[in-house]
């Protein structure tokens, strides 16, 4: 079972993102990467990155990221740690976290609006992936 | 974790006199040309001392009328910012009271953006004063704008646009057109509808939601025959669904509306009201099993009702426009649309082109 956000996990999200018709759909004219940073907590010492390109409905390239300060991406979405995991769980709808502020976005707000849908579908496949989380 | 939010509320006869705790402050009234002609300005103005008027056309305001007004507010610095009107007015000002203070775009104007952090600080006393039963503006913290150039609606949201007061005052809606009772009427029955069946909706949503939808079948023909008590209660009732959908959110009516409206220029309540029933039909088709339950709370078929609303108006007009070469459009527009996600059942493209066809077919045939 892939650790949570290792190049494991990043790849086989990444697989069953580029199966989904639904995905593609929702974002065939999406163009942008994102930083996602999980913030440490109780059960996590240190932070986690994860690098993603999505780009025209498929998700292009992606990897667990060391250094953050070497990836410069259109959008960074981070909460912490507990949060990813009850987002993971589907205890926290992406939309409702990032109104109450559990999640930050940064990047154009107005283009994340555009495709609202798109959220709700990258966490939905990213709940299929068998994951392992540490701590 | 979810939040319930509502500015503090006057309404009934005389909720107007409100203003009066504010006479000695500065004020800056935003109202439209015909309101004028009508004298409502005159009784907002008449409560301050100190005032200066603005009047704007009477449309669905563009994101380029938003940041004009902003810099005209900025110049005022008013201690108190009045908007009186319907939706359009009142999202204008929410939207210019918002890049008045902060220098962004207005489309970044989102439920994600930390005014805050920006620089907001809520410097006008902000007080809405609806004169249509139908947008529930005054208590939303949603905004709609024209986005001219793509042909789209802007669909915005924040805590921070919410008024600090609305005013929900029966005296500007007394002599509201019939034509304007009905589409603003199908407006607030679909605010009610939708924020019930909102994969969002949360037990403060749903007890609004049943008393508005109770209200409105109860009032809605009365208020369009004349009757002033039926008024009243459908003033009222616009603003409680107002509550109920801006903290449980809309579906795919508000989403098919602003596509239809942006791309036809049809006033956002008749494409509402056309869309209303259709929509619960393939709703109800797709297993959306709320809408049962929301007959069982109001002891009636609701589906039934909004068709027989629909008919005894004759909302389904607009469709007589040619629309069949504009549905791969509309499609796009309201998959964009961030209503769309909260629907309690969200489509595909494929979805809306069959029920976009069904309309089609549907006219063709009558």
């Amino acid at each position: 079972m892939p650790r949570f956000f290792s190049d494991e996990w990043v790849e086989e999200y990444m697989k069953l993102l580029n199966e989904s018709k639904e995905y593609e759909e929702a974002v065939k004219d999406w163009e942008g990467d994102f930083l996602f940073v999980v913030e440490p907590d109780e059960d996590l010492k240190e932070p986690l990155y994860v690098y993603l390109d999505l780009y025209h409905g498929k998700a292009r390239k992606g990897f667990a990221v060391k250094d953050p300060s070497e990836i410069s991406a259109a959008f960074e979405f981070r909460g912490k740690y507990s949060n990813w995991k009850k987002l993971i769980a589907g205890e926290i709808d992406p939309i409702k976290g990032m109104v109450t502020g559990k999640f930050k976005l940064k990047g154009s707000m107005a283009k994340v609006m555009r495709y609202a849908r798109a959220a709700k579908i990258l966490v939905e496949i990213a709940q299929k992936v068998e994951t392992e989380f540490p701590g | 974790m979810w939040n319930f939010n509502s500015p503090k509320i006057s309404y009934g006869r005389d909720s107007l006199e409100a203003l009066e705790n504010f006479s000695g402050k500065r004020a800056l009234i935003i109202t439209d040309e015909i309101l004028s002609s009508l004298g409502y300005d005159e009784l907002v103005l008449k409560k301050f001392e100190r005032s200066e008027e603005i009047l704007v056309k009477p449309k669905e305001p563009s994101k380029e009328e938003a940041v004009e007004l902003s810099e005209k507010i900025r110049e005022e610095e008013p201690e108190v910012l009045v908007a009186l009107g319907g939706g359009s007015v009142i999202d204008l000002v929410k939207a210019a009271r918002i890049i008045s203070e902060v220098d962004i775009e207005p489309e970044e104007i989102t439920p994600f953006t930390n005014l805050e952090e920006l620089g907001f600080k809520g410097r006008n006393y902000f007080v809405a004063i609806p004169t249509t039963s139908g947008t529930g503006s005054e208590v939303t913290w949603a905004i709609v704008l024209r986005d001219e150039r793509e042909k789209r609606k802007i669909i915005m949201a924040n805590e921070k646009a919410i008024p600090d007061l609305a005013i929900v005052d029966p005296i500007f809606v007394e002599k509201l057109p019939k034509k304007l009772v009905v589409s603003t009427g199908f407006d607030a029955l679909s605010h009610a509808i939708e924020a019930f069946l909102s994969t969002f909706s949360n037990p403060f949503s749903d007890a609004l939601s049943l008393k508005a939808v109770e209200i409105i079948f109860k009032n809605f023909e009365r208020s369009y025959e004349g009757d002033l008590e039926a008024r009243e209660e459908m003033h009222v009732s616009a603003t409680i669904a107002g509550l109920a959908f801006s903290n449980s959110q809309v579906g795919l009516v508000h989403a098919l509306a602003h596509a239809f409206g942006a791309i036809f220029d049809v006033p956002h309540g008749e494409a509402i009201a056309a869309f209303l029933h259709p929509v619960l039909e393939f709703y109800k088709k797709k297993g959306v099993e709320k809408i049962n339950e929301m007959s069982k709370y109001v002891g009636f078929d609701i589906l039934k009702e909004v068709k027989r609303l629909s008919v005894r108006f004759g909302v389904k007009k607009i469709f007589e426009l040619d629309f069949e070469g504009k549905i791969n459009e509309i499609v796009k527009k309201t998959m964009e649309d961030s209503c769309i996600v909260t629907a309690p059942f969200v489509p595909g493209e494929e979805d809306l082109k069959g029920l976009l066809g069904e309309i089609a077919c549907m006219r063709e045939k009558s």
